[in-house]
């Protein structure tokens, strides 16, 4: 089971492509330059919580998967 | 593109430019170098389990530090956290991040339109650093670059040297908001572009306020520009 639930916020995205870098087999973008997650446990949970930490706009939240506490961001 | 990493950095110069925008020098510690594309971005363990991301505004070639140049916002996270810094203090950041980089297809982009307002000049210095000097590009390069007013001013000099130094640099700074009798350019910079000829020879390079951001991109494609060199990064 994969550590983290990953939720992406659409309208936020502006397609900078940052969490693509990190952590590609999990975060690809669509043909709307739009982030989707294409593998939850495609990474390492340190890159994958990277990968969201990476966004400008926190399009990309992060949950803990056994208690669905948000990770990140932390403030909001 | 080089996989993004955590850094460890210290900084070495930090100069309120205006009560509008300021400069930060960041030499990099661990790792000691970078190597980054121009145009690409930063994002900065700003406290509180927060982070922003600036754009890089130095070269490439200057692959041991990182210049930024950021917006003072009142009340800014991140903007409070960069104005508090002082020389010597550490800086923890993940980089090197983004696309918005300069494209290889010479052959297409024959000229190339750089259009930035306010702290969105940080990427396209960047970009402009780096062909002039590091690749010595002999395309024509034209920069226009919008503030608001006199107040904002800042870089000017540095931007018209270049403009000496290389015959194949253009530059333009517009004032929105210029005061009475200013002898230099003013205007908004979509009006000023709408009179340079823009066609499918050129790359266009935009960075700025969105709103700024999409009239450009709209006049580049409505006047021939494809849409595969058209390029931009919108600064919220």
């Amino acid at each position: 089971m994969a550590k983290y639930k990953i939720k992406i916020i659409k309208d936020k995205c502006i397609g900078a492509a940052s969490c693509v870098g990190i952590a590609p087999k999990v975060y690809q973008l669509d043909e709307n330059n739009i982030v989707y997650v294409t593998d939850e446990n495609g990474d390492t949970p340190e890159n994958i919580l990277l990968g969201a930490q990476s966004c400008p706009t926190n399009a990309i939240e992060i949950y803990d998967a056994l208690t669905n506490k948000k990770v990140w961001p932390a403030s909001s | 593109m080089t996989t993004p990493q955590q850094f460890k950095g210290k900084v070495a110069e930090h100069i309120l430019l205006n009560d509008k925008y300021q400069y930060i020098d960041i030499e990099l510690v661990e790792p000691y170098l970078m190597e980054f594309l121009a145009g690409q971005y930063v994002s900065i363990d700003v406290g509180g389990g927060e982070r922003r991301s600036y754009s890089i505004a130095s070269a490439p070639s200057m692959n041991h530090a990182i210049e930024l140049c950021v917006d003072i916002i009142p009340g800014g996270k991140g903007s409070s956290y960069l104005k508090n810094l002082k020389p010597g203090d550490e800086v923890s950041f993940l980089g090197p991040l983004g696309r918005f980089v300069l494209r290889q297809a010479q052959d297409k982009e024959q000229k190339l339109l750089f259009v930035a307002t306010g702290s969105g000049i940080a990427p396209l210095r960047s970009m402009i650093l780096d062909l002039l000097e590091r690749r010595q590009d002999k395309r024509e390069i034209w920069l226009y670059w919008g503030l608001r007013n006199v107040k904002d001013m800042f870089w000017e000099e540095d931007f018209r040297l270049r403009r000496k130094s290389f015959t194949n640099f253009n530059y333009q700074l517009l004032l929105s908001q210029p005061p009475e009798n200013w002898p230099l350019e003013s205007g908004h910079v979509t009006q000023e572009i709408k009179e340079l000829g823009l066609n499918q020879d050129w790359g266009v390079y935009i960075c700025g306020n969105p709103r700024m951001t999409e009239e450009i991109k709209q006049l580049a494609l409505e006047t021939g520009v494809p849409k595969e060199q058209v390029h931009f990064e919108k600064f919220y």
